[in-house]
């Protein structure tokens, strides 16, 4: 048997082991260490007061949600506001080094929706707290390892199909028996026993994303221009779409298996977004639509949990004390907090909610502090998604603008679909409100995938300041072709 | 690629901006609806957080209170039911899960809840004063319902089901009405809805072995045969209603000759002639006995219209208006038509007559029937509520008694009085020399009694309702009493069962403890 353990560090160990050993690809003369930067950076400047008013947003929070519940000013506020400025610190002093000119408000904004999310984490479920605030902990270790590590996107370009192998072995091991695991009759997890549980869909969903942008990148004339004749015209030659339909399949396929709808969804979304912005075409767009209905309907009438979703969804109410009740009191918990919310801590209902502090943490942060705290966070994704679309824009490669478009897309719509899910705009599915919902392998995953948009930021921006001083860095785009 | 990244970026805007617009819709537009709607829990569960009165038994004793929910629950109060399974099937609950389901709590509970006051002064005419809650004191005596559940537990063979009721015949208070099987109330008071939901299942929705429940109290709601404790209903019907048969004479034999329609014979304490004892003569002297073969051909000459009149009189077929919500059930004697030749016959009315086949009673109305002859022929409204105070201490409402039922002339239920008494005190009577464990005797506390062993005719061990009822002291009665104790061994009667428990009853509540 093999152990996602052993499993996990086998699959990442070539990379691990190409970019430890990359000396002859690095340029003249540069150390391991990149050294500290000098000169003004105003960016980061910028970047600290955000992340300082963040984190006392989140000590405030977390002071009033206690006097809530407990009606008494915690002990320690000192030592809980020093912890919580020294994580986001240690992140913004990464920053400083490794990426001094990147953008300076995806890290503020992230620090925000996790800071909320944990403070709904520790009113709700206060023992699920402190493991959420080491997973935080260690979301921003890997934050500055990913920075440290990923020195140059196109790094990521070179082992494309070791990152296509990689995303297969995550995607696989919840199905393989002795370390995959049922919750809530969705195969998602892979553990060994209680005391380590990891899902591997929240890791895979970057790799695959990775891989996604560097196949486009390369065949994307191939994939747009029309070269193959059929007749007197001229088609896009299908070719090129087959190696990647089949891993697009197969990644559909696997999830698919493990019941993880919510999953499924995000990656087609994210496939289909990339395709179209790499290509232009709008055939694309109409083949995805009317296979997403085409697999919709069948899937609705295949497998039955699928179509009772889409019964709660349309109406709730009807099942209200059985398949209904998550959603039902879900709304009468938004409701309940109004405009103004109930106010942090003295909601003692929204807790009758399954799953309030992981799919359902949209509900509380409404119940608690009403349509102006979900407003917020709303807000704070439309901020992140247009930052990271702006990173996009300014990238220097092809590869690194599709990666960074992919990466954007994934996190904004992750977030699309679980608070559309949440007020009934879709079907819910069960997957995590990224930074805010409690849990481990989401919030380590989204930490990585803003380090990769940091990144890509990083070096756009080093473009622009190398633009202006003529210099260009040997095989790369300099200037961005517009199409 | 800038430009689609731009749309793309277009679209995303779009999906937030509807998030937010449903956003205001289920918060804003739709948020009151939502806040009152009597599916939130939050109303579902606020009428039974609020500060509720207290219960109290005769004496004072604390039965049910409100008390503050511990730190951390939803609520800001809890029910405590301090006596627990002892009171239980009376008191009934009230929590968040049921409301108020069973018993007190739902009966008064507009009393116990908070409501607002009448003003009774000129200033509190003009503002009005503050909601309050009133206390309910009950008829129940503690330690009256400590011996009752002590007597049943002291059962000697293994099924220790039964009921005991006591009434003051004059008023028809109920001082002690105790079943076993009884349930703890505790864990229906824990404020963790879904803790309740699984407590009250155990409670409401699960027999015993014997088939009882201990969310149903035995002795409101099970009907079980009466046996020869009928034979008071019958022994009435003739001096009341067919006066002429008073000096009705059976002759002396073990068994009645073939009954009418039908080649089967009854008699007396056995299924067959060579085991049968015989009996006979007047009915002053087959009552003491128990004479079955003679009460058989009795109720036959007395016919279907007179005994269905006297049972109904008795208040067989209606619910005894009792001041409980549910689970009091009305017992049963068959109509007039069910005693045609095409249905049971005059034969199914011989077996109606000692109270077998096809009559069943609770023990309540069973105890109603004794409380008739010792109240002169008069039953009275059996209650519980014997008080209602306002919190602050201003007496709401107390309990008047009321007849319910007149079954019976004065000079009549003198008679019975002095035929049940015969049943203590004449030798070869079914209960002379009954004694309680403790070595009082009936007949030393001037018990007045009638004894029933119903053979149920299930092929079991366990498959005779022992019954006793009676009054004493029967020249001035204080107490009427009614005991049942279904599904014992067949080798057991009435006497030997049900008998000592009642002595002991009758001796607890003639010799109260001093202070009660």
């Amino acid at each position: 048997m093999v152990s996602a353990a052993i499993l996990v560090p086998a699959a990442t160990l070539p990379l691990v082991v190409e970019l430890a050993t990359r000396k002859p690809t690095r340029q003249q003369g540069a150390p391991f260490l990149p050294p500290w930067p000098r000169g003004a950076k105003p960016k980061r400047r910028t970047e600290l007061g955000l992340l300082v008013f963040a984190a006392l947003i989140t000590v405030a929070l977390y002071v009033i949600a206690e006097v809530g519940t407990k009606g008494k000013i915690p002990p320690h506020i000192g030592p809980i506001l020093g912890v919580v400025l020294v994580i986001v610190l240690a992140a913004h002093l990464a920053n400083r080094w490794l990426a001094p000119n990147a953008n300076a408000v995806v890290l503020p904004l992230a620090a925000l929706l996790n800071g909320i999310g944990y403070v709904e984490i520790v009113r709700w479920n206060p023992a699920d707290a402190k493991l959420q605030a080491t997973w935080a902990a260690l979301g921003v270790a890997l934050y500055v390892l990913t920075l440290l590590v990923i020195r140059r996107s196109r790094d990521l370009d070179r082992y494309r199909y070791l990152l296509l192998l990689f995303a297969v072995l995550l995607l696989v091991a919840p199905l393989v028996p002795g370390i995959g695991k049922d919750v809530y009759g969705a195969r998602l997890f892979v553990g060994i026993g209680n005391t380590f549980e990891f899902q591997p869909v929240e890791l895979a969903k970057i790799v695959l994303c990775i891989f996604f942008a560097s196949y486009f990148a390369e065949k994307k004339e191939l994939l747009s221009i029309p070269t193959a004749r059929m007749g007197n015209r001229l088609f896009v030659d299908p070719r090129p779409m087959l190696p990647i339909g089949i891993a697009w399949l197969f990644a559909m396929g696997v999830i698919g298996l493990e019941n993880d709808i919510g999953f499924a969804m995000l990656i087609f979304t994210m496939f289909i977004a990339l395709l179209w912005v790499t290509t232009g075409r709008a055939a694309y767009l109409v083949l995805a639509v009317a296979l997403f209905i085409g697999g919709a309907v069948v899937a609705s009438h295949l497998f039955s949990q699928v179509h009772e979703r889409v019964s709660i969804w349309l109406d709730p109410w009807a099942t209200q004390s059985g398949s209904g009740y998550q959603l039902a009191n879900g709304w009468y918990s938004m409701g309940t907090g109004g405009v103004g919310g109930a106010g942090l801590g003295l909601d003692h209902f929204a807790s009758v909610i399954p799953d309030l502090t992981s799919d359902m943490i949209f509900t509380a942060i409404g119940t608690d502090m009403g349509l102006l705290g979900t407003s917020a966070v709303v807000i704070a994704f439309t901020l992140l998604v247009g930052a990271g679309l702006r990173i996009a824009q300014t990238a220097r490669s092809d590869f690194s603008k599709l990666t960074a478009t992919g990466l954007t897309a994934i996190l904004g719509f992750q977030a699309f679909f679980i608070m559309a899910g949440v007020v009934r705009l879709l079907p819910f599915t069960g997957i995590t409100l990224p930074f805010v919902a409690y849990g481990g392998s989401s919030l380590l995953a989204n930490y990585i995938l803003i380090a990769l948009l940091m990144r890509v930021s990083e070096e756009g921006a080093s473009t622009v300041a190398e633009r202006a001083s003529g210099v260009i860095q040997p095989g790369e785009t300099a200037f961005v072709v517009t199409n | 690629m800038s430009r689609r990244i731009r749309w793309l970026g277009a679209v995303m805007l779009l999906c937030f901006a509807l998030v937010l617009l449903q956003l205001a819709n289920v918060q804003f537009r739709k948020a009151a609806a939502l806040r009152n709607s009597p599916n939130n829990p939050r109303n579902f569960v606020k009428k039974f957080d609020n500060l509720r009165g207290d219960i109290l038994a005769a004496n004072g004793q604390v039965l049910a209170e409100s008390v503050h929910a511990p730190k951390g629950s939803s609520y800001k109060y809890m029910r405590s039911y301090p006596a627990g399974p002892l009171f239980s099937q009376i008191v009934g609950i009230n929590d968040p899960f049921y409301g108020a389901y069973t018993g007190i709590e739902q009966e008064y509970n507009s009393y116990l809840t908070a409501h607002s006051q009448s003003p009774k002064t000129l200033s509190q005419l003009l503002s009005p004063p503050p909601p309050t809650t009133d206390d309910v004191t009950l008829t129940l005596e503690p330690y009256l319902q400590q011996v009752a559940q002590q007597a049943l537990a002291g059962i000697s063979s293994a099924n220790k089901d039964g009921a005991i009721v006591v009434l003051n015949p004059h008023t028809g208070a109920v001082l002690a009405m105790y079943s076993s099987p009884s349930y703890d109330p505790a864990p229906l008071a824990n404020p963790d809805v879904a803790a309740e939901e699984k407590a009250g299942n155990a409670v409401f929705h699960s027999t015993d072995a014997e088939g009882f429940s201990g969310g149903l109290p035995m002795a409101t709601y099970n009907r079980i045969f009466p046996g020869s404790t009928f034979k008071i209903v019958t022994t009435t019907a003739v001096y009341n209603l067919a006066p002429q048969l008073a000096n009705f004479n059976y002759p002396v034999r073990p068994c009645t000759t073939p009954l009418p329609n039908s080649n089967k014979v009854i008699c007396n304490d056995a299924s067959s002639p060579q085991h049968a004892v015989a009996c006979g003569g007047t009915i002053a002297q087959m009552l003491p006995p128990s004479c079955d073969p003679g009460y058989a051909t009795l109720g036959m000459t007395i016919g279907p219209t007179d005994m269905v009149k006297q049972s109904e009189l008795f208040g067989y077929n209606s619910v005894p208006p009792i001041d409980l919500p549910s689970a009091v059930s009305a017992s049963y004697f068959p109509s007039v038509t069910q005693f045609q030749p095409q249905n049971l016959g005059l034969a199914g009315l011989a077996y109606s007559a000692f109270g077998q086949q096809n009559v069943q009673t609770t023990a309540l109305q069973n105890a109603l029937v004794a409380a008739a002859v010792a109240n002169g022929g008069t039953i009275m409204t059996p209650h519980l509520m014997a008080s209602i105070h306002d919190s602050n201490g201003p007496l709401v409402k107390s309990y008047q008694p009321t007849p319910w039922k007149q079954p019976m002339s004065a000079a009549t239920a003198q008679t019975v009085n002095q035929l049940m008494q015969a049943v203590v005190t004449t030798p070869g009577a079914t209960a002379y020399g009954v004694a309680s464990n403790a070595g009082v005797s009936l007949a030393s506390l001037h018990a007045a009694v009638k004894t029933g062993t119903a053979q149920t005719g299930l092929p079991t061990l366990y498959s005779i309702d022992d019954w006793m009822i009676g009054f004493a002291p029967a020249n001035n009665p204080q107490v009427a009493v009614a005991v049942v104790v279904p599904y014992q061994p067949s080798n057991t009667y009435g006497a030997t069962v049900a008998g000592p428990i009642m002595a002991t009853m009758l001796q607890a509540a003639l010799n109260p403890p001093p202070g009660q």
